[in-house]
């Protein structure tokens, strides 16, 4: 029979173990973690404003140094703290002193947990009300995987690019897919209804945000 | 020098009681990380390293660890040892990590390790515990990269590595390729390939091997 001293001092002992082991491993990686951590949501940022590189390759399927390299070259984070995952974060890509498009950091809810991405757009015309979505790219999710989960699919951020004009603010992500038309409907995902619910609710709160702040897209670099 | 004993011990978990082979056990993850050579080369270092450390933690403190509530110390010792991989890949395999993320997790309840501590490491000192672990390891390390082997070679044609190498290498010259038209059986590639080939991988290995000492 094992007395109960014994069960504490044994728990005592070996949860003392784990833990010093744990804490020590964390601290010799957590470093490296985070650059990953960091260097994904540069991909995604990148990946939602079209960036190429000098070889016309998109950025977002480059290297992690390139990666980092092609962030710390055309894109700047303009609004939020910096190095915070805050909602409505902007980041503007900027290249030659031309503002190529903007992405906003969105949130949304999905069916099984939260949804983070970047909604990017094109410069606004002169004189047109609307912006044309540059790109959505979805980095975390907890969608369902062949669901919910296509919201990552190249399918699906294919719908969102300038080439597909779509417009907001109005634009209806449509339940279930191949019935979209014009500027201002995009498919949603099938069997994802609830996904595509989220998608819908991300890009609303992020363009009601960003119409009514003090962000006016225009052509030249410090013009705001 | 190795010691028979040594030897043996190696050897029973590696060939003659491979788990995963005559057991039937920690096929989960088996299934599911083998259609890339490299994630099977890396789960198989990752459990590899679980089941040491956690067999030689348990061998280590098997005296203190009380009889009655002794798998909730096992379970405690592997969650650790399997958080520690997680970090780890997290850290230097970055890629790897988000495909096998929640295959690495779910080592914690992969019955190999549990098993080895369970039957093994509670009774046992130091040395041996680890030959036990290191055998099983590796018997279930090698069944994985055989089994991605085949799923990614015939149903792809070539092995791609992201986290080791950057690398491809093509397996079939390139006039097979174009007689193939670019088309491999993609069913090796999906979940059903991982049953088949395991099934057959498991048959041949049972009939050439004859009976186990058991049967």
């Amino acid at each position: 029979m094992d007395s109960p001293l014994r069960t504490i001092i044994a728990t005592t002992l070996i949860g003392a173990i784990c833990a010093v082991l744990l804490v020590g491993v964390r601290g010799i990686v957590v470093a490296s973690i985070n650059r990953n951590l960091s260097i994904d949501e540069q991909r995604a940022i990148l990946d939602a404003l079209y960036v190429y590189d000098e070889n016309g390759d998109p950025a977002a399927s480059a290297s992690a140094e390139k990666v980092e390299d092609l962030y710390n070259r055309y894109v700047e984070k303009i609004h939020g703290e910096p190095g915070l995952e805050q909602e409505f974060d902007v980041f503007r890509y900027i290249e030659d002193d031309v503002v190529n498009g903007t992405a906003i950091r969105v949130f949304g809810k999905g069916l099984w947990g939260e949804m983070r991405g970047f909604l990017a757009l094109d410069p606004r015309e002169a004189g047109v009300e609307r912006w044309t979505v540059r790109g959505l790219v979805i980095y975390m999710d907890d969608e369902t995987p062949g669901l919910g989960k296509r919201i990552r699919d190249k399918d699906f951020k294919e719908r969102f690019r300038s080439a597909a004009r779509k417009l907001v603010p109005g634009l209806q992500v449509l339940k279930g897919e191949g019935q979209a038309e014009g500027s201002l409907e995009v498919d949603g995902l099938t069997s994802a209804t609830i996904t595509g619910q989220g998608v819908q609710g991300m890009i609303d709160r992020a363009i009601e945000w960003y119409a009514q702040s003090d962000f006016i897209l225009t052509g030249s670099k410090g013009v705001q | 020098m190795m010691s028979s004993q040594a030897k043996k011990l190696l050897e029973k978990g590696t060939v003659s009681d491979n788990p995963i082979v005559y057991q039937i056990l920690g096929i989960c993850s088996a299934l599911a990380v083998t259609n890339r050579v490299e994630n099977s080369f890396l789960m198989g270092l990752a459990l590899i390293f679980v089941l040491s450390g956690s067999s030689g933690l348990v061998s280590l403190l098997r005296n203190i660890i009380p009889k009655r509530t002794r798998m909730i110390f096992e379970v405690l010792i592997i969650a650790t040892f399997v958080i520690i991989v997680d970090l780890v890949l997290k850290a230097y395999a970055w890629e790897a990590a988000k495909v096998m993320g929640a295959y690495v997790a779910l080592i914690i309840t992969n019955c190999i390790v549990m098993g080895r501590a369970e039957a093994f490491a509670i009774a046992n000192p130091l040395g041996k515990s680890l030959l036990d672990a290191l055998g099983n390891g590796i018997g279930y390390a090698w069944v994985l990269i055989a089994v991605a082997l085949v799923r990614e070679v015939v149903g792809t044609g070539k092995i791609v590595f992201t986290t080791l190498a950057q690398t491809e290498i093509a397996i079939f010259p390139a006039a097979v390729v174009k007689a193939m038209d670019g088309q491999f059986p993609l069913l090796l590639i999906l979940p059903p390939g991982a049953f088949l080939v395991l099934g057959l991988l498991i048959w041949v290995l049972k009939a050439t091997q004859g009976p186990t000492e058991e049967a």
